[in-house]
């Protein structure tokens, strides 16, 4: 080990949603004087709006900062991790980066879901865990009780935790100052074959792709011939550089560093969070172990709400895309929506940010599908298909079977909701495999089920159960076989292939209803009566009745005034062009995303 | 020159109905202000738009209110400014003002409009009116000792038990023109506020409708028949004036808020007494022009309105105005309402049936 290395500490904060891990983040910038703060924002690595807004990390920005300690200068990496389960494995590979990891624990709230499920893939990448123990500052803060529960529950030394206030900056030198003290230096050897692990990667337009790295070993410059061991594609390094927190370009970056290298990369997709990069010329023999491919676990139907704004959604998804490799899309042509694209996500919150973005960024307006997971299904000439489309599954006379992705599901609750929670996780066909009392006040849960059921209501449906106390996080575990059916809705006696859905059959007698009776309240009346019917197969399990229209005139034009009535058909007007039209129907944008809201019942 | 129908506004009011936003003072006192304003907003306007005035309606509001001395000098003003040569002059009269309808027709006026509503007491009461049934029964008495063109306001679907059917019996004998309004409830009227305190629960819409159906079946079996939307007549005693309205020919208002529509450009006057009383109007050149009118707007209009009537669209006058051919334009609108409509190479007009969703009829043939 260097001299070099032994003044670095690259580290990163885990912590469970809303603990005070940007906050955290913040006060250490600043105290470090990274930041100046008449510049700073709240929450300053967050840099998304919606990351700000959300409170919650979705990019990881890592940045460099130095600290005086002992009259010796060190430099700290500080590298930010997304905070929710559908971005695991980014954060598992921005843990691989670091050798420490400040564990937050809220004082008033303890140890939840995301802080074991984070602090367990620290420990699994061997980080050092510093506790700190944030929010002293509120009345209803119990270090004592936090404190002996992280040693209970998670297993660690926490009697020497910081008690701190990131909010007000109480404490935070302490925490500086343990970071050099109890979080180990990175070893590696800079004389070694190069071996860069990417982190995260960014797309920058006037760079490319830029990949944000830790060198494990050896050293990389401008002008170094690289290989991605994942994919075998080679390119030229244009500039390597570190956070500070904006990009700024040094010369050589060495074992133990964390910074970027450019090297003109077009695609963001030949740079994937876990590969790692070697030399041409002196390449590593094995590559860092952990690098899996994401894939996609949710999948929706995003079309825009105006059909004529097809190429505006397209273009919008491709920008996103060259920052954001784990989202998929394909076109795809719906009878009801038309033109638009079936998109694939890590998760449900996933979706929801890049909904969010495509119509705060670009400006579009959508209509996006009830989100599926994908099935297996095994036709009956022995053939096997991966469908992702509800309205893309075969008949059911073609079918042999159907296996849906299954979920580990870990909730944390304190106890008297474990009724009402087992209650929902047998509702949602899961299959109960363990519950243990971490604390007189916390229990841990432990069901499989089927993600289907997480993607649909389940995360609302245990928060209004348990009054938002419990925490629910959840790791993909296999496919099982079920009884799953489609499910058609028919308006007028059409199918509209964007309200269908894949169901069990038990469950489909009441989805089936339940569709049937809000789309009854959100399709308007028209000039005839129009049937809604769900159906499995051809067999209409449920109805519902739109009646006729009667009435829709304006009785009077006063004096010659026809602005009025002038004005309300130009109204009329253009809420008919945001309807789509199903057969002869009708039917509003909004039913498409009526039918899939959580409702508390 | 161009015939145009004349429209004075009275916005003056004994007391703002429930129903109502439109713009209406209560204060009598400015009424002699207003009617030398009227005078020479119709004297200047004469001079922008010459026209030879084929109609005379005067609206509000409650012209009754206006004194014989008033109507002398408006009658003056239109006479000594405009070629008149009125096939039809109406007022509208209020039961509680009409002490001078029998004086009317000595300024030529031939035809009254009288604002009955309804001949429940109690619903008389809450929608604000001052009148009695029975009083709204004697205008109407007395109307036809002096006018052979008598037409009564009814509004219906007040209340789901609305009898309009027994009102429309009572009424008949005594009128030639009906008009009946389907209640609207603009959200700043008083109406808005009781509904909201659960102090009027009007007629459902499916109830109104329904109510609709009556009006029109009475009306058909008294031989009043429906015409336009919300006017029914005895044969020969359509309203010339508002049917000028359907038909997109030119017509001049007079005083604030009113509309004009001449040289196939739409004006109209600001909707404020003080500037009008200061002179802001179309007689100076004042008042405001709607903006991006165009033929499309002409069109559209013209379908909208001309599908209110029985008659429907004038294929041919259509397609020779417009230089277009209407059935061609609008196909695909056309086929998605065949079951709606009835449509010849002359004529496409709304079924009777569907009358009361005629916007979505009107709406589908524009936007297929």
């Amino acid at each position: 080990m260097t001299d070099r290395q032994k003044k670095i500490r690259n580290f990163c904060i885990v912590a469970h949603i809303d603990h005070g891990k940007s906050t955290l983040a913040d006060r250490i910038m600043e105290k470090t004087g990274q930041v100046s703060e008449r510049d700073m924002k709240e929450q300053l690595l967050d840099s998304m709006d919606i990351e700000r807004e959300r409170g919650i990390t979705i990019k990881l920005t890592p940045v460099r900062m130095f600290y005086k300690h002992k009259g010796e200068e060190y430099t700290f990496n500080l590298i930010d991790t997304p905070g929710h389960v559908d971005f695991t494995y980014e954060v598992s590979r921005s843990l691989a980066a670091c050798e420490g990891a400040i564990l937050i624990v809220d004082a008033t709230q303890g140890v939840e879901a995301q802080t074991l499920t984070n602090v367990y893939l620290a420990l699994d990448n061997n980080l050092e865990i510093l506790p700190v123990i944030n929010k002293i500052d509120l009345p209803s803060a119990q270090p004592e009780k936090v404190i002996a529960e992280i040693e209970d529950v998670i297993g660690i030394d926490a009697h020497s935790a910081p008690l701190i206030s990131a909010k007000d900056g109480t404490n935070i030198e302490q925490v500086l100052d343990m970071i050099v003290e109890t979080l180990p230096c990175p070893s590696g050897d800079e004389d070694a074959p190069l071996k860069a692990l990417i982190f995260d990667s960014v797309y920058d337009n006037y760079k490319g792709a830029v990949c944000n790295i830790r060198i494990k070993d050896g050293k990389v410059s401008a002008g170094d011939r690289i290989r991605f061991m994942s994919n075998g594609k080679e390119f030229d390094v244009t500039e390597v550089g570190v956070f500070s927190p904006n990009m700024q370009p040094v010369d050589i970056l060495r074992a133990g560093d964390v910074g970027y290298l450019c090297a003109s990369i077009k695609n963001v997709k030949d740079t994937s969070v876990g590969d790692t990069i070697t030399k041409t010329d002196d390449p590593a023999k094995e590559p860092l172990h952990g690098y899996k491919k994401v894939q996609p676990m949710v999948f929706a139907g995003i079309f825009p709400a105006d059909g004529s704004k097809y190429n505006d959604l397209r273009d919008a998804l491709e920008k996103l895309n060259l920052n954001d490799a784990a989202l998929i899309f394909e076109p795809e042509n719906s009878i009801a929506l038309g033109f638009g694209f079936r998109c694939g996500f890590l998760g449900l919150l996933h979706m929801e940010i890049i909904e969010e973005r495509l119509e705060r960024e670009f400006d579009l307006d959508l209509i996006t599908t009830a989100p599926s997971v994908s099935y297996i299904v095994t036709k009956t000439d022995g053939t096997q298909i991966e469908i992702d489309n509800p309205s893309k599954l075969p008949q059911a006379t073609e079918i042999e079977r159907i296996e849906e992705p299954i979920v580990r599901a870990h909730i944390y609750t304190p106890p008297e909701y474990v009724g009402a929670i087992m209650e929902l996780c047998q509702e949602k066909r899961g299959v109960y495999i363990n519950l243990t009392y971490l604390d007189k006040s916390r229990v841990q849960i432990e069901y499989r089920m089927p993600l289907s059921e997480i993607v649909y209501d389940f995360f609302d449906n245990l928060k209004s159960k348990t009054r938002g106390y419990a925490s629910l996080d959840y790791e993909l575990d296999g496919y099982n076989p079920d009884d799953l059916v489609k499910l058609d809705i028919l308006l007028n006696g059409d199918v509209c292939d964007a309200l269908s859905v894949i169901v069990h059959r038990e469950q489909a007698y009441a989805r089936g209803r339940m569709i049937a009776e809000k789309l009854k309240d959100v399709i308007p009346r028209q000039l005839f009566e129009i049937p809604i019917q769900a159906a499995i197969g051809n067999k209409v399990i449920a109805r519902e009745t739109v009646k006729a229209l009667r009435k829709d005139v304006l009785a009077k034009c006063y004096g010659g005034d026809i602005t009025r009535k002038k004005k309300l058909l130009e109204k009329q007007k253009e809420g008919k062009k945001r309807m789509r039209q199903v057969g002869n129907v009708a039917i509003p944008s909004e039913a498409f995303m009526t039918i899939l809201k959580f409702d508390g019942k | 020159m161009q015939n145009a129908g004349l429209y004075i506004h009275i916005p003056f009011c004994e007391k703002r109905c429930n129903y109502c936003d439109f713009f209406s003072s209560t204060n009598k006192d400015l009424l002699d202000r207003y009617v030398d304003e009227v005078s020479s907003e119709i004297k200047r306007v004469s001079e922008r738009f010459p026209a030879k005035i084929e109609t005379i309606y005067l609206g509000g509001g409650t012209p009754s209110l206006l004194s014989l001395g008033h109507l002398d000098k408006i009658f003056s003003a239109i006479h000594s400014s405009f070629t008149v040569e009125s096939k039809e002059t109406t007022i509208e009269v209020n039961p509680n003002s009409s002490e001078k309808l029998s004086e009317y027709p000595k300024f030529g006026i031939d035809r009254v409009s009288i604002g009955i509503q309804t001949l429940d007491p109690v619903l008389l009461k809450k929608i604000g009116r001052l009148h009695t049934p029975e009083e709204g029964i004697d205008a109407l008495v007395r109307a036809g000792d002096s006018f052979d063109n008598v037409s009564a306001d009814l509004i219906i679907g007040l209340d789901k038990n609305q009898d309009v059917e027994s009102d429309v019996n009572a009424i008949a004998p005594y009128c030639t023109h009906v008009s009946g309004y389907m209640l609207s409830v603009p959200k700043k009227s008083q109406i808005a506020k009781m509904i909201k305190e659960k102090e009027f629960f009007p007629a459902s819409d499916d109830q109104t409708v329904d109510q609709y159906d009556v009006l029109t079946d009475t009306c058909r079996m008294l031989g009043f028949y429906r015409y336009e939307t919300s006017n029914f007549a005895k044969l020969g005693k359509e309203g010339i004036h508002n049917g000028n309205y359907w038909a997109m020919h030119p017509y001049i208002g007079i005083g604030p808020s009113a509309h004009s529509y001449f040289g196939g450009i739409r004006y109209y006057n600001e909707n404020d007494m003080k500037k009008y009383l200061s002179g802001c109007h179309s007689g100076n050149e004042k008042e405001k022009i709607e903006r991006k009118y165009s033929v499309e707007d002409e069109i559209t209009e013209t379908i909208m309105l001309s599908l209110r009537t029985a008659k429907g669209i004038d294929i041919k006058a259509f397609n020779k105005k417009f230089d277009a051919d209407f059935l061609h334009k609008y196909e695909k609108g056309i086929d998605a309402v065949r079951k709606y409509v009835s449509v010849t190479k002359n004529r496409l007009y709304i079924l009777p049936k569907y009358f009361s969703v005629q916007n979505q009829v009107i709406l589908s043939i524009l936007t297929h």
